[in-house]
């Protein structure tokens, strides 16, 4: 596996990243740097407005996610300023003025920049992935599945670079949840190659940009083999 | 600048060496460095440096390094840090290739020690002269008679010279503790490096000598901590590329990568979680306890590739029988059934009693014939269903266990299926036997748990390697 990158979307990333008064980049921003890789980021448009919101709604086609898009909310689902499978235009109106006055409930100082609407993409199983750049050993690229599975089970597996594709497989195929994707009772097996291609592209992101401290995709949705993968939430935090 | 490999070459291979702080006084380090130097017969130059003596220890004392006659290819540095730079000027205008220096009191004292020690390391660079140290407690390569420390475990009696195992410590004393053991055990270290600060040499460019150096098997390292992981994981990848076994025991968590994380992925990938990363994707075996170390070392030093893990277990008891069997399962490998020939051969050749199976309880009756044992040891060798053992002996002593080893030791040498030895019995009981078993190289441990675990470390790093090789011939 080789990777490379156009110099005008380095370019754009790197614009970004400079561009970013915060360290911790929105969600849009992380978005649109993880597209640049052709990573499977559904899209993601800010509406300043109801009107926008609903407009942008009608063009991407219902159902839609609404998500509050400020650089100091970053658990925006804690702050109560997501809201997901809106299927008409009053519930998308309804959905933005809600978010609005959950944000500045939740932190009156914040900077409130909109709200990005998305498609309310099919339910997958869940994964992350992720990388923690270490002081000594550089980026450390983490795989797991998601939801409680990190989060009370911890249960993950790390690697360091150089991250070759034999690498990227023993390290998918490490974590004890594995069976989970390789097609349990029944169940069908689900995009391994696309995974494989997630952990890559995030290695490669890593070691081009030495900028980025932290990278989490959590959650992933995976589907079936051969129907891909799509990043729901990603946040990538800067030195 | 001399490259890094040539600069340990000088520092574990010397033809002359300079003792900066010489003393006739061998409870100082001064003293003792050149009394072991001696008594274990050094077979180069050695030049004592001390302005208020004539002669140390038999030997003209020289008043600074510049009124040695010779080159230097190593001087040892036992000195306040206080007069350190000026010595290190002498080194410079002596065109010394190595130092080592003992002196503590630098970067681990504070701010202040560490910019000292900086000054040193640009003095040292600058001049081409390369560092071992600061705050270490010396080098030895016991097959060339060097023994370059003023450790305490320099006392250990029969210190073996034709070891192949190579070990780098940052910590000098529990380095210094543990290879005292070992060698009283026979086990074969040649190379010590107590690698002390790491001001310059560190532990990757130990790796990366012993990689290249045909006199090490295997490579433990005992680590504290480093500055430069780009450096180490290209030193273990070399070590990896070239298959030679690196078993490595990490200590602690150091306040690198401690700062706070704000990310799930920073959370879960802690200081430790990546040296432990970092050690299984280039294929070290990780010493979980300190007595793994060694014990993984020893095993390696026996074999580094074995065929599968189907393993045979031989014992003088059903008890013990069940304790070896029950912990290769546990770490993964398997106890296989023999063949059904190999059934009848053990059935032959131990007519009267015991079941012929894997695990094999030999009973008693060793004591009285031992050939029933050889015999029983020797079908398993042949059963293709076997790729190592491990013999559990219990209350096996005194003039038997003598003939036992022996007939262990002449198995071992006509098969290439290690074979271990688990033996419980108190040493002075059977003495004789075990000296034997360990001077032919014969994995030899206390306990069966010891031996399964080391044995698991072969299993371990020929799997890994097993897999490599089968991608590349993909």
């Amino acid at each position: 596996m080789s990777n490379t990158i156009s110099v005008p979307r380095k370019n754009t990333i790197q614009d970004i990243i400079n561009s970013s008064e915060n360290t911790i980049l929105t969600e849009v921003e992380s978005k649109k740097i993880l597209s640049l890789l052709d990573l499977p980021v559904p899209s993601i448009e800010i509406a300043k407005n109801e009107e926008e919101a609903i407009k942008i709604s009608k063009n991407i086609g219902f159902p839609v996610v609404l998500k509050i898009v400020s650089p100091e909310i970053t658990h925006k689902s804690d702050a109560g300023c997501v809201k997901v499978n809106l299927k008409d235009e009053y519930e998308v109106s309804e959905a933005f003025l809600q978010i609005m006055l959950n944000a500045k409930n939740y932190n009156p100082n914040a900077q409130l920049q909109g709200v990005s609407v998305q498609p309310n993409v099919e339910k997958g199983t869940e994964i992350i992935v992720g990388m923690n750049r270490d002081e000594v050993f550089g980026p450390v690229l983490l795989f797991g599945l998601g939801g409680i599975f990190v989060e009370v089970v911890k249960d993950v597996s790390l690697r360091v670079l150089p991250l070759d594709s034999y690498e990227i497989e023993k390290m998918i195929k490490e974590i004890k949840g594995y069976p989970l994707l390789a097609g349990y009772r029944g169940e069908k097996v689900k995009d391994i190659e696309a995974i494989k291609e997630i952990i890559e592209k995030i290695a490669f992101l890593s070691e081009e940009f030495p900028e980025i401290k932290e990278i989490d995709l959590n959650p992933v949705f995976v589907y079936d083999e051969g129907k891909g993968a799509s990043v729901v939430d990603a946040r990538i935090i800067l030195d | 600048m001399n490259n890094s490999s040539e600069s340990i070459q000088y520092l574990l291979n010397p033809s002359t060496i300079a003792i900066v702080g010489a003393s006739n006084n061998v409870s100082k380090p001064g003293g003792r460095i050149i009394a072991y130097l001696k008594e274990k017969n050094f077979e180069g130059e050695i030049y004592p440096i001390n302005p208020k003596e004539e002669e140390i220890q038999g030997l003209k004392s020289y008043s600074s390094l510049t009124d040695i006659p010779g080159t230097v290819d190593l001087a040892c540095l036992l000195i306040p840090s206080k007069i350190l730079p000026g010595i290190m000027e002498d080194c410079a205008t002596k065109k010394v290739k190595t130092v080592l220096i003992n002196t503590a009191g630098f970067a681990e004292m504070g701010a202040e020690g560490e910019k000292v020690q900086k000054e040193i390391v640009q003095l040292a660079r600058d001049n081409g002269i390369r560092i071992c140290g600061p705050n270490t407690i010396g080098v030895v390569n016991a097959n060339k008679k060097l023994f370059a420390s003023f450790s305490m475990a320099l006392e250990t009696k029969n210190i073996p010279t034709d070891g192949k195992i190579s070990f780098v410590t940052q910590s000098g004393a529990i380095g210094g503790g543990i290879i005292s053991k070992a060698w009283e055990n026979s086990v074969g270290i040649n190379n010590w490096v107590s690698s002390g600060n790491e001001a310059d040499l560190n532990t990757a460019d130990y790796i990366n000598y012993f990689v290249e150096d045909e006199q090490s098997d295997v490579i433990c390292v005992f680590l504290e901590g480093i500055n430069d992981g780009e450096k180490l994981k290209n030193s273990l990848q070399a070590a990896r590329d070239a298959k030679k076994p690196v078993v490595m025991y990490k200590n602690g968590r150091t306040a690198v990568g401690q700062k706070s994380v704000k990310s799930h992925t920073g959370s879960l990938a802690g200081n430790h979680e990546v040296y432990k990363t970092v050690l299984k994707q280039f294929g070290v075996i990780e010493a979980n306890e300190l007595d793994d170390l060694f014990d993984k070392a020893i095993a390696l030093a026996d074999t580094n590739s074995i065929k599968g893990k189907n393993i045979g277990v031989v014992s003088t008891s059903g008890g013990a029988c069940t304790i070896v069997a029950d912990k290769c399962i546990e770490l993964g490998m398997e106890v296989p059934d023999l063949t059904p020939e190999g059934k009848q051969k053990l059935k032959e050749v131990l007519p009267d009693f015991g079941t012929p199976q894997n695990p094999f309880d030999t009973t008693a009756m060793i004591t009285s014939n031992p050939d029933y044992f050889t015999n029983g040891l020797q079908v398993f060798i042949d059963d293709e269903n076997i790729d190592a053992m491990v013999i559990m002996l219990t209350t096996l002593a005194g003039s038997i266990a003598e003939r036992v080893a022996d007939d262990i030791i002449k198995l071992r040498q006509k098969t290439n299926k290690p074979m271990f030895v688990a033996w419980t019995i108190a040493e002075s009981l059977a003495k004789e036997g075990m000296d034997k078993l360990r001077k032919a190289g014969i994995p030899l441990y206390p306990n069966a748990e010891r031996a399964v675990r080391s044995l698991q470390a072969i299993v371990e790093f020929s799997e890994y390697h097993a897999e490599k090789e089968k991608l590349m011939n993909v």
